[in-house]
């Protein structure tokens, strides 16, 4: 079992999987952030700690 | 749609507790590590007392950086940040006490144990099992409560701090569990279940994650809170911060094989851990500028607020320790800083720059405003800052100095094939840096106390029985999420934003150590290596109770240079059965990885009774109670059948007959030491059994039937003949 999963990381196309999968999830993650549509709320979470009681 | 209005108070008691414990053992860490900075420029510092020597009071000193000060500033602003974004009261009263009290008796734990010499020499993780469980029940409790308090908050959205804070929860619990797996062999001594290379691999992707995830992230955390509340100003990219977030949840994970470059850790774990180390560099500058650029149109606070003065500084030292991380993980960087002071200057501009002045930031915005009062003195918080900021850049500075001194000076390679300099003399010419170093450290240290001074005058001038103030907020009433963008409602779900934060920690560390656990797939066939005998292992664990690894390593890297000096590169086969590795970190001394047989018995002995008698200019302390403490011999029959247990490959006559094999051997090297000179009676001492573990080091392993012992016989000439030339050549 340990062996054949070590005899995975020879083989190129999982690794090109995960690459995609790295890739993919970076890509969506900078699409979502900066989608125009999520301006504003981006602006309302950036005053969370301004809005917190000064105490 | 909104709940009903509720009114609530917040627990500041609570903070206010943890603040104190910050500044306690902040003190503590401090002075010790001022002590160990001191016993490199006089080893006469530990007064002769075996818990006071460097190789026991450095992992005393760490562990007090780390989790005592470090810790108590996490948990004081995590507890006050938190309630605050998330308009809630903690959870549970109870339970933040038993958070306090529990890792306030693990700390009293700590330094009282290790001192003593219980230690499983894994760096940061150098604590006995019994305070292992300790600590993760506290864990656990500390997360409880935590993930409770979100369950019941009033703000629906959560904000990026609460991120860094889960991440935090969840990474440093799995990093502590699995680095943590051992056998407990008595009441405080364990044999860790991983070995040699595979114990390398868990340890530094433990101890590289214990500095991204206990002294990285939670610390983000806070100063994407306390910068825009002491500017007044939001942070200057939210969505840069989430960039941040993701990336160093996503990258962090895998670096840390950037602390074995060049060692026998196979090639691509090497090259994954440098890769991955290069990434962080885009993240950690991202997360810096988001920082410093808060204070776009308002820099003249950084002239007038002392708080933003550390903060801002602060976050730049975030900037510098993370560009230098990177720079240092290319291996042919690493080559020439990896066992330096280069890296305890690093360390160094992370905790006393990063973490200290962040930490003292915080304070000093949080207690006068729990107080209900300004702080006593706006211009000692100044003087503080500059004390500190001169203490920590000389200490940096002067390091990095010796750091790439000594590196370049170990690497000079003379024509005749030979080191140009004794190791010694690499030390020697450094020691002024010592000097200048301890003076760095002692400026911090003077910081601290006129902040020590103007926080108790503060407590002085407040006025007496502080109410808590009540405040109020709608209730969240659970929704049906239509007409909501998905993401909001993913946002809301902390459950399933922290299983996937979790999930991308947990996928690289096990594609990371999964293969190695094969570690026999690395180790030709050919190649036999024996396991300790039972006195040898019996050294071996005073070797790792005295803490010997915090100043010698026991692996020769892949480069010329260290061939040179001390044979052959290291193997995966020498240290296959060590349990933990000894690989170490740091070469104040020699390494030792093929020590054995370089020097008869005799030398070792005198050289732990007196280490200047056979190395002229030595810095080493002398060990002189290892010649009258006694060996317990029937005990070393449950170590081995431990060993055993975890795969060492002993016959039943070696475990049960393990104390007479080991009487034997002592006798042995006793009867030898006495016919040179040294006095009767050694032969149940532990000196014995530690230089039977000395003199075995590197003989262990071979390559069909003929004895390699690492070194090609050319080499192992170079060194024999270099050791003979002179008295301090003995170190060498």
């Amino acid at each position: 079992m340990k062996q054949e999963a070590f005899s995975y990381f020879t083989m190129g196309y999982l690794n090109v999987i995960a690459m995609l999968i790295f890739m993919a999830v970076f890509f969506g993650t900078i699409v979502w952030i900066f989608k125009k549509s999520n301006r504003k709320h981006f602006k309302d979470l950036s005053e969370l700690p301004l809005k917190s009681e000064d105490n | 749609m909104e709940g009903k209005l509720e009114s609530f108070k917040y627990d500041d008691k609570i903070v206010r507790m943890f603040l104190i414990a910050t500044m306690v053992w902040a003190g503590t860490a401090f002075l010790v590590g001022l002590l160990a900075a001191l016993q490199m420029a006089f080893w006469q510092l530990n007064f002769n007392l075996e818990w006071l020597t460097f190789s026991r009071i450095r992992p005393l000193h760490t562990n007090a950086a780390i989790f005592a000060f470090a810790g108590n500033a996490i948990f004081a602003g995590i507890y006050h940040s938190s309630q605050r974004l998330l308009k809630t009261r903690m959870w549970s009263d109870k339970i933040s006490r038993i958070h306090f009290w529990g890792w306030q008796s693990i700390i009293l734990a700590a330094a009282v144990t290790l001192p003593l010499g219980f230690s499983q020499s894994k760096e940061y993780a150098e604590l006995e099992w019994p305070i292992d469980l300790m600590i993760t029940v506290v864990w656990v409790i500390f997360g409880i409560n935590f993930f409770a308090t979100l369950a019941k908050r009033r703000e629906k959205h959560i904000y990026v701090s609460i991120w860094f804070y889960i991440a935090t929860i969840l990474t440093v619990g799995l990093l502590h569990v699995v680095n943590s797996i051992e056998i407990p062999v008595s009441f405080l001594q364990s044999y860790p279940v991983y070995a040699g290379i595979q114990d390398a691999l868990v340890q530094w992707w433990y101890g590289h994650n214990a500095v991204a995830f206990f002294l990285t992230t939670p610390f983000l955390g806070l100063m994407y809170y306390y910068i825009p509340k002491a500017a007044g100003r939001p942070i200057y990219s939210y969505r840069l911060s989430i960039v941040h977030f993701w990336s160093l949840v996503f990258i962090y994970i895998w670096a840390g094989p950037h602390h074995l470059l060049n060692t026998s850790l196979p090639e691509w774990a090497q090259t994954l851990g440098m890769v991955f180390s290069l990434m962080l560099w885009a993240p950690s500058w991202g997360g810096m500028i988001n920082g410093l650029l808060t204070l776009r149109g308002a820099w003249h606070l950084l002239r007038e607020e002392p708080i933003i003065k550390f903060l801002i500084a602060a976050v730049t030292f975030y900037g510098m320790s993370t560009f230098e991380g990177p720079l240092l993980s290319i291996k042919s960087v690493s080559l020439l800083a990896h066992y330096t002071d280069w890296i305890i200057g690093h360390v160094h501009s992370g905790a006393l720059g990063w973490n200290g002045l962040l930490t003292f930031g915080m304070v000093y915005y949080i207690l006068p405003k729990l107080l209900q009062t300004e702080m006593y003195s706006k211009k000692l918080m100044n003087y503080h800052f500059w004390v500190a900021l001169i203490g920590v850049l000389t200490y940096y500075i002067s390091m990095v100095s010796a750091g790439i001194t000594q590196g370049l000076m170990w690497k000079e390679i003379g024509e005749n094939g030979y080191p140009v300099y004794e190791f010694v003399e690499t030390v020697m010419n450094i020691m002024p840096l010592y000097y200048v170093r301890a003076f760095g450290g002692l400026l911090y240290i003077a910081g601290y106390l006129i902040m020590v001074y103007n926080v108790i005058k503060t407590f002085q001038k407040a006025p007496k029985n502080v109410e808590e103030k009540t405040y109020q907020a709608y209730a969240l009433v659970p929704t049906s999420s239509e007409g909501e963008a998905p993401h909001r409602r993913l946002e809301g779900m902390a459950g399933l934003f922290s299983v996937l934060a979790f999930l991308a920690v947990l996928v690289g560390s096990v594609i990371e150590i999964v293969p190695t656990l094969s570690i026999h797939k690395y180790v030709p066939q050919d190649v036999k290596t024996l396991p300790f005998t039972a006195l040898e292992q019996e050294g071996r664990d005073i070797y790792v109770k005295e803490g010997c690894y915090v100043c010698h390593s026991q692996q020769i890297l892949k480069h010329e240079s260290d061939y040179a000096r001390y044979g052959a590169a290291s193997t995966i086969a020498e240290s296959m059965y060590d349990h933990p590795f000894q690989w170490g970190s740091k070469r104040t001394g020699p390494d030792l990885a093929r020590v054995g047989k370089k020097y008869d018995h005799m030398w070792h002995y005198s050289h732990m009774i007196d280490p200047r008698s056979m190395v002229d200019k030595s810095i080493m302390p002398p060990y002189p109670w290892l010649a009258e403490k006694k060996v317990d011999f029937m005990h070393i029959r449950k170590k081995l059948s431990v060993l055993k247990q975890l795969g060492v490959p002993y016959s039943d006559d070696e475990v049960g007959n393990a104390d007479k094999h080991a009487e034997e051997q002592a006798k042995e090297i006793a009867a030898f030491l006495e016919e040179k000179g040294a006095p009767k009676g050694l032969e149940n001492k532990q000196i014995v059994a530690l230089i039977a573990y000395l003199q075995a080091l590197g003989q262990k392993t071979s390559v069909g039937s003929s004895d390699v012992s690492g070194a090609p016989a050319e080499s192992s000439e170079v060194v024999q003949s270099g050791s003979s030339n002179t008295k301090s050549g003995g170190e060498e």
